[in-house]
């Protein structure tokens, strides 16, 4: 992990300079892998919290509106 | 050389809108203090419960009308001028929308804070829903109006740079920046047309009291025809910070500049016709529409969710060259310790959590356990209150040395900043929610009734009420952090030397999209016929019985 | 147009969330019976008269049959009228259809933690049907704000087994 720091003497650099130890990705080699984990991560999550809310907090708490 | 010494009109215009925008911040958010100790009867010191709805109507209008609406028109601004290269067209013209809409606000804000002084004989506690019957003062509609058109002006201000610019360029793409500005600014004469027409011909007449009845559901019709697509006003400048400005924050580049194009015409086009979603619980509007709302309102997820993985994945990028690795480490390589890109990650944290409650709000049947309830300002404030507020706030700290030539001042305050919010958030929100789960109402002073209890379904009522208030001070006490960073800078900032102001371009540059993207006459045909489909039949049906009928007498309070 | 492969996964995870969202609430709506309002339509009235009006001059509960009884309730600043001053009082197990309109401003009718929620808008009635499953006191709130009294106006229902429910206070036809 890298700290704020480290960060810093790139940045004074120029922003279009990368800074000290990274590199430049170009469009073709990136791989949103990571974006891919956390996105999906969240589906889950709404997927379940979603039906959890549905149908345990709400379809069982009766009086409903029937019509 | 920054933005203040290439476009010092602009740079002056910019800074004016921010100084409104955060001293109705200030003032709301003292209002909002007031409210999370009053409600959960920690302390009720400063108002009355009846007085509270004073103050209640002031925290609604100050921060989701004026300091969302002054904020933008300078971020805005700013992007125009320097995406168009151009000075505003007109320095009178542009001063003159600032004027009117500072003129319009206090107007509304006098009409509402002399609610709270007694013998003044003016009030407007009407909420900044402002339903009739309920009547305030006529200064606070007429405010309102002037604040609205002023925001119009502001509008025709930056289509009059485009026109110059295209004029100058006549094939190239639009920048995305002002891409971004207008379709935003589209949407927005689309959806306020139902506002300024409930509030200039219907409510000011009536207030005046040149009409004497009034159908109260016309006019709460007309607000939601603006009141959902308003959410999105609040939300695409948020974006457009996302989209622009954060994978360089996060030392990367937009991964897409096409999608995000597709996503701004989502917007323009879906946001108004879904209104009815605000309307599910009403007597008076058909269940075709209420389905309508359902359908268009889930499908308006899309561009929310590919909004997600477009930033997310311009922030990897960033980490990625940052050294970062890994499914989820990469996120480790982020900057961190830098003001500006933390309050906009959290903040986009936070909008994720919203954006299920928000789900859940436009789930039709579901809304019913919800509607009304605490669930609601638990969503909106982490929406509206926070993936809006602290990315405006954050990107201030951007912003400054731009705008004033000087250095941040107090970095570590700015620091803390948006994670004090980000804690007081998370303990107020997740509590309104709960709360709201067991039917605790929203808008009311005194939420606990003698003969009800709830059936809390997670925790208890006092431990909700303080995390609500514990909360409501963390997210005071950030506050304070803000503008202390935000004076400290205005008036004892050090002269930047190195400003660091550049962006760069996108890893998938609009080169990759078809032409069609940037077609604005296509756009708002579409849209408009979607509007046009949603409401001239309902609208019609309400205008036909008589404009002002079934009337109901005012109720003024 | 450029889109990643990824990208495109994701919109189509997306798609599916919002199909699959979109068929919850479907089959809440006809298989489960969680509806909302305005599904009977209601009528329109006049607020200004409404006080004088057929139904609601004489606010409460009628029967219509063994299991079907209607309440026409009035929400004013600052009472529901039955509820507040005096418990309304309902059978269990039985449907109940509620028909409710405000002389004044907008009102709202909200049992905590269920599904009964409506917008009561003076000029329009809102109906409904349900039935409260238990013998057991419910709280009304008014969750639409509707002046300074706002937080003071509740009510409560008293819902007892159908065998003890009292007849003799209901409405005549
Ligand atoms: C200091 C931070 C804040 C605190 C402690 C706070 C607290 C609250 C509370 C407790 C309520 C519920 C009141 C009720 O329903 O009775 C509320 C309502 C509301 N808040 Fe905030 N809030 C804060 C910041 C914000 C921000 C930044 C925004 C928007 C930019 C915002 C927008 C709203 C709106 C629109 C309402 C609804 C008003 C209404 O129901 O008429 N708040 N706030
Ligand atoms: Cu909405
Ligand atoms: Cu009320």
């Amino acid at each position: 992990m890298s700290t704020p720091e480290s960060a810093a003497p790139g940045k004074a650099s120029g922003p279009e300079a990368p800074s000290e130890g990274s590199k430049e990705i170009s469009l073709d080699e990136f791989e949103p892998y990571g974006t891919l984990a956390v996105t999906g991560s969240y589906f889950v999550l709404l997927l379940v919290l979603y039906a959890l809310l549905y149908f345990v907090e709400f379809a069982t708490h009766a009086p409903h509106i029937i019509d | 050389m920054t933005f203040v010494n290439h476009y010092p009109k602009a740079a002056r215009l910019v800074k004016a809108n921010f100084i409104v925008a955060f001293v109705a911040l200030a003032i709301g958010g003292f209002f909002g203090l007031i409210q999370a100790l009053h409600r959960t009867d920690v302390f009720r010191g400063f108002v009355s419960s009846v007085e509270y709805y004073d103050v209640l109507t002031g925290h609604g209008v100050l921060l989701a009308l004026v300091f969302t609406t002054f904020f933008i028109t300078g971020l805005y601004q700013w992007g125009v001028t320097r995406t168009m290269e151009r000075e505003p067209e007109n320095t009178t013209f542009s001063w003159s929308w600032f004027v009117m809409m500072v003129v319009g606000t206090v107007m509304t804000a006098t009409a509402i804070l002399a609610g709270l002084v007694p013998g003044s004989g003016m009030s407007a506690a009407v909420l900044y829903t402002f339903y009739p019957p309920l009547q305030g003062h006529p200064l606070f509609y007429i405010g309102l109006a002037l604040l609205v058109v002023g925001s119009w002006m502001a509008g025709g201000d930056w289509f009059w740079s485009y026109r110059k610019w295209r004029a100058n360029n006549p094939d190239a793409r639009i920048p995305l920046q002002t891409y971004m500005v207008i379709f935003t600014w589209l949407m927005w004469y689309i959806c306020s047309l139902g506002v300024a027409l409930e509030v200039v011909v219907l409510l000011i007449p009536w207030s005046l009291g040149i009409v004497q009845k009034i159908d109260p559901l016309l006019p709460r019709t007309l607000f939601w025809f603006f009141g959902h697509a308003v959410v999105y006003f609040w939300l695409l400048p948020a974006y457009f910070v996302w989209y622009s400005i954060l994978p360089k924050l996060s030392g990367g580049r937009l991964f897409s500049d096409p999608l995000t194009r597709v996503v701004f015409i989502f917007f323009l086009l879906l946001s108004t016709p879904i209104g009815y979603h605000h309307q599910y619980a009403d007597p008076g509007i058909s269940l075709v529409y209420k389905m309508w709302a359902l359908i268009m309102t889930l499908v308006i997820l899309l561009p929310s969710l590919m909004t997600a993985f477009t930033v997310i994945s311009s922030m990897e990028h960033g980490a990625r060259q940052r050294g970062g690795s890994g499914y989820f480490a990469w996120m480790g390589a982020l900057p961190w310790g830098r003001p500006a890109f933390v309050g906009c990650a959290l903040a986009g944290i936070m909008f994720a959590a919203g954006g299920f409650s928000g789900m859940i709000n436009a789930s039709l049947n579901i809304d019913m356990l919800v509607h009304n309830t605490a669930w609601i300002p638990g969503h909106f404030h982490l929406t509206v209150g926070t993936a809006t507020a602290l990315t405006f706030m954050a990107i201030t700290y951007w912003l400054l040395p731009q705008l004033t030539g000087k250095e941040l001042k107090f970095k570590g305050l700015a620091l803390a900043q948006p994670y004090t919010w980000f804690i007081g958030m998370t303990l107020m929100s997740n509590a309104l929610h709960r709360q709201g789960l067991a039917g605790v109402p929203r808008r009311v002073s005194e939420p606990e009734y003698a003969g009800i209890s709830y059936d809390v379904p997670f925790g208890t009522m006092a431990e909700m009420n303080w995390q609500v208030a514990i909360g409501g001070i963390t997210l005071f006490v950030a506050l304070i952090f803000f503008l202390v960073v935000v004076g400290g800078t205005f008036w004892a900032g050090a002269p930047a030397t190195n400003v660091d102001d550049t962006i760069p371009p996108p890893l998938s540059g609009p080169e990759h999209s078809p032409k069609v993207l940037d077609n604005l006459k296509l756009w708002v045909g579409v849209a408009v016929a979607l509007v046009l489909i949603a409401y001239s039949l309902p609208l019609a049906e309400m205008v036909m019985d008589g404009l002002f009928s079934p009337g109901a007498f005012p109720a003024p309070v | 147009m450029h889109v990643h492969r990824f990208e495109k996964l994701w919109i189509g995870l997306s798609l599916l969330l919002i199909a699959g969202f979109i068929g919850i609430v479907l089959f809440g709506f006809t298989v489960m019976d969680l509806k909302v309002p305005g599904i009977e339509e209601g009528r329109q009235v006049d607020p200004t008269t409404v006080l004088s009006d057929e139904e609601f001059s004489r606010p409460g509960v009628r029967k219509i049959s063994d299991d079907h009884y209607e309440v026409y309730m009035i929400a004013q600043q600052f009472i529901f009228r039955p509820g507040s001053t005096q418990p309304l009082t309902l059978p269990a197990n039985t449907r109940i259809t509620f028909h409710m309109t405000a002389p004044d401003v907008m009102h709202g009718f909200e049992v905590p933690g269920s599904g009964l929620n409506a917008t009561i808008i003076p000029g329009q009635i809102a109906t409904f049907s349900t039935r409260f499953p238990e013998a057991k006191s419910y709280g009304i709130i008014c969750h639409q704000y509707c002046g300074a009294a706002h937080h003071n106006m509740q009510g409560k229902i008293n819902v007892v087994p159908p065998s003890e429910f009292d007849e003799s206070n209901l409405i005549s036809q």
